[in-house]
């Protein structure tokens, strides 16, 4: 405002020298275009009456709020937080008024009333002509152009980012992919992706800075066939920490074993700290059933098909540790039988059950009256314990025998509807073609609606 | 288009009924479409006969890799178990794997159709009109196959009698409804979908849903298999349906509408001559006033017989084109003896030129000489 106010002090000095500057240019509905009007209309009764002072500048000294504070003063009585508020997180709220600059988009010599000032807005001469001052048609887009100019410094506006690439939730970076690891030297890193799997800021006390800020994040890298890698970085800067630690993690690469290239070897069960995790293996088409970060794990490596269970501790390191040690320690089906001296039988559902032998040994046992169990084996002789599945609590009270007994009548109502349309396209039966009134039960609304509709018939008929 | 040269020369011998010229050109096999042969009482003795059970589980192969083969729901597989197994662990459930794998390959029987006469069983004029409905009686005790069971039903006008297959469809399927069978047959049966379905090559789907669905003395089921089979006769897709339960019934078809061209056809293009052997062996045992069984030659020497005959009609030959009289003259050469692979190579030659001649449409001289 008061850098309005500055240009158009200017003006009015520039306008002193102009003779035919009517009244109607200052007309405006701000308080401050009223203001210099009153001032313009003293000045102009000046003008006409002391020539002698025509190149003079005069100055006016009027006393008010505008003049007494200078701009930004004025903007953070409106816009500022105390400290106070901002330690409580009042700060950066979205929606929050912030300072505009609002020269920004303004030319001098150029406003509201579309008129052409010859050396300000227009050149004085125009090949040997003077130029006049001249009242042009207004001008309908100066607001528009105004408000458009000054919009974008209206509110703090969050950046998109495109849903798919928004990670596990929309306000954590956590599960965001992150490209692949730089190239060293000649070795490009072809077909990986990083993932962040985690992005927290740490602090830590310093003599000089006192509470020193950093930011600490955990990225795993991968190719999709069996190389991974994760590992965690910190730096003053989000942006310096991803990369140090997606390039750190393409430096630690390891290799896990699949099973045809889908799903993990056998069943495991692994441990860190205090994190438990055990995996399942699974089928073609199962998906990923698992922790979230297991999931973007598994992404990295190549499988396809897990179920996995996480309890006990959940830090994001020590799933991790857990989840890559349960990998790394998996047994190949050769491995297994030599230790067993046993062949490793593969049977399937699919297959009906089909004896497919994936390893045999060198000495195989002949005959022996007991086998290991195979799940036993690679899970350490250790059982899950699943826990117990209650029924859902409104089927304990009393009520709910008697619901049952209402809906006994209704129960297969949708499978036979859907029966009648795959055999008739419409709702209807064998006994409708005799009996025109034998329709299935249609909802009550619908009945109704017929109902007005036959009425309506009846009624218009008559 | 006429085929000479061939007949004259060779109509005593019994090979002349397969191995004529019909495969040569498309149009010879449309004039020459063979019609339906009914399943008789006899046909089907025939069928159930210790040899011709044999010769077609020989016929049918075991691949076991194909039987076991993965079979996907919508894409899914489900999780497999693991074991550890001892050697005679593993022997004996291989053992047991391949017992089941004949049994799966038990073949559909093949019977009369049933042409939906019913008994009378017990007329009641003492209460014609009792209803306007007609009343159906189903035993329903246990330890009763589908076909076993008792339904009879009460006709208004008082006569009691034997419920016809499709009322037996019906309440069976009400009262013991089968895993893969509808009370309605489905819709996949109806020509219009049928057709394209047969276009499309899923002749082992169709033939697995027809006997899930259908009893094996429907008309329908006949209708349907046949149909099917000639399909795969047409497109020479034998390799589709070897290793399964339906590859004998084909063969036994083809036989009895003697149309055995394209197997025999197929059987040398992949070099399967045993195979070739068996099937005219078929087709002796169901049409016995063929000259073959006239020969009276025990088993070691039918087998020679057969296979000396197959290489004799077929390497003695000359392929010839006059481009005036539109003819294929296939003239008989000096004899020659080729055995295993070789054989397989001349003929695959005549076969290509045949094929060359055919998909051109253009008359040109082709001829064999044989060293």
């Amino acid at each position: 405002m008061y850098s309005i106010l500055r240009i158009n002090t200017f003006l009015l000095f520039k306008l002193r020298i102009e003779q035919n500057v009517t009244r109607n240019f200052w007309r405006n509905d701000t308080g401050i275009s009223r203001l210099i009007n009153s001032l313009s209309v003293v000045h102009s009764k000046n003008f006409t009456e002391t020539e002698q002072f025509r190149y003079q500048q005069i100055r006016y000294v009027v006393s008010g709020f505008f003049n007494k504070h200078s701009a930004e003063q004025i903007w953070k009585g409106v816009s500022s937080v105390s400290k106070a508020g901002r330690k409580r997180g009042r700060g950066k709220i979205r929606g929050k008024k912030i300072i505009k600059d609002l020269n920004k988009g303004q030319i001098i010599g150029i406003g509201k009333e579309n008129i052409r000032f010859p050396g300000l807005s227009a050149p004085i001469l125009r090949g040997r002509e003077l130029v006049q001052q001249q009242t042009l048609p207004p001008d309908e887009n100066y607001e528009e152009n105004l408000i458009k100019a000054r919009k974008p410094m209206a509110k703090l506006v969050r950046q998109k980012v495109a849903p798919i690439d928004r990670g596990w939730s929309g306000g954590h970076p956590g599960g965001r992919k992150i490209g692949p690891p730089d190239p060293i030297g000649e070795d490009k890193f072809e077909n990986f992706e990083s993932v962040i799997l985690e992005q927290k800021p740490v602090v830590h006390m310093t003599r000089n800075f006192g509470r020193y800020r950093t930011v600490a994040c955990i990225v795993a890298t991968g190719n999709g066939n069996g190389l991974v890698g994760y590992s965690l970085a910190t730096a003053p800067e989000a942006k310096a920490a991803l990369k140090r630690a997606k390039n750190r993690a393409s430096q630690k690469l390891m290799y896990v074993q699949r099973y045809e290239n889908h799903t993990i070897m056998h069943n495991f069960y692994a441990r860190f700290g205090n994190t438990k995790i055990t995996a399942w293996k699974q089928g073609i088409g199962y998906g990923l059933k698992c922790h979230r970060i297991l999931k973007s794990l598994c992404e990295l490596i190549g499988i396809k098909d897990i179920y996995a269970k996480v309890e006990g501790g959940d830090s994001t390191l020590n799933i991790i540790n857990a989840f890559l040690i349960g990998l790394l320690r998996q047994k190949s089906f050769d491995e297994l039988a030599t230790e067993t001296h046993l062949h490793v039988v593969e049977m399937n559902k699919s297959n009906d059950y089909f004896p497919k032998v994936l390893a045999s040994p060198n000495d195989p046992v002949e005959s022996s009256e007991e086998t290991p169990d195979f799940n036993l084996y690679v899970f350490d002789d250790q059982v899950f314990h699943w826990k117990k599945k209650w029924p859902p609590t409104y089927t304990l009270g009393k009520r709910w025998p008697i619901e049952l007994r209402k809906r006994e009548n209704i129960r297969s109502h949708f499978d036979t509807k859907i029966q009648l349309l795959a055999e008739y396209n419409e709702l209807k039966s064998f006994l409708t073609d005799r009996y025109h009134e034998c329709k299935p039960c249609l909802p009550p609304w619908s009945r109704k609606i017929k109902f007005a509709k036959m009425e309506h018939e009846s009624s218009s008929e008559s | 288009m006429k085929v000479g040269g061939w007949k004259s020369e060779t109509e005593n011998l019994f090979l002349n009924e397969f191995l004529n010229c019909k495969y040569l050109n498309s149009s010879c096999q449309r004039n020459l479409s063979i019609e339906k042969e009914v399943i008789t009482k006899e046909t089907s003795k025939l069928f159930f006969s210790e040899k011709a059970q044999e010769l077609m589980k020989q016929l049918t192969g075991l691949n076991i890799a194909k039987i076991y083969r993965t079979r996907t729901i919508e894409g899914k597989t489900l999780p497999s178990l693991h074991k550890f197994m001892t050697t005679e662990q593993l022997r004996h459930a291989q053992a047991e794997a391949i017992k089941k794998a004949y049994k799966k390959l038990k073949m559909p029987p093949l019977i009369p159709v049933n042409k939906g006469e019913t008994e009378i069983l017990e007329e009641v004029p003492e209460i014609i009109g009792f209803s306007k409905s007609k009343y159906v009686f189903t035993d329903i005790t246990y330890n009763k196959t589908d076909r076993q069971r008792h339904i009879v039903v009460r006709e208004p006008n008082g006569v009691l009698r034997k419920a016809l297959p499709f009322e037996r469809h019906r309440m069976n399927e009400i009262y013991f409804p089968r895993e893969g069978r509808s009370y309605q047959h489905p819709k996949m049966f109806q020509k219009e979908n049928l057709t394209p379905l047969l276009e499309k090559g899923e002749y082992e789907f169709i033939l697995d849903r027809a006997c899930c669905q259908f009893e094996p003395d429907d008309p329908e089921f006949h209708d349907i298999t046949f149909q099917t089979y000639q399909k795969v006769n047409e497109n020479k897709a034998f390799e589709v349906l070897r290793s399964t339960r339906h590859f004998g019934p084909l063969v036994f078809y083809l036989c009895l509408n003697k149309n055995l061209d394209n197997l025999i056809l197929e059987n040398l293009e992949t070099e399967r001559l045993n195979d070739a052997i068996l099937s005219i062996q078929l087709y002796s045992l169901i049409n016995p006033d063929c000259e073959f069984n006239t020969l009276n030659l025990n088993e070691d020497n039918q087998i020679e017989y057969i296979r000396s005959e197959a290489i004799r009609r077929l390497m003695d030959v000359r392929v010839s084109i006059d481009s005036e009289l539109q003819t294929i003259k296939i003239v008989k050469l000096k004899k020659i003896s080729v055995f295993g692979r070789r054989l397989n190579k001349v003929f695959e030659l005549i076969i290509n030129l045949f094929k060359g001649y055919a998909n051109n449409e253009e008359l040109r001289i082709v001829s064999f000489h044989p060293k």
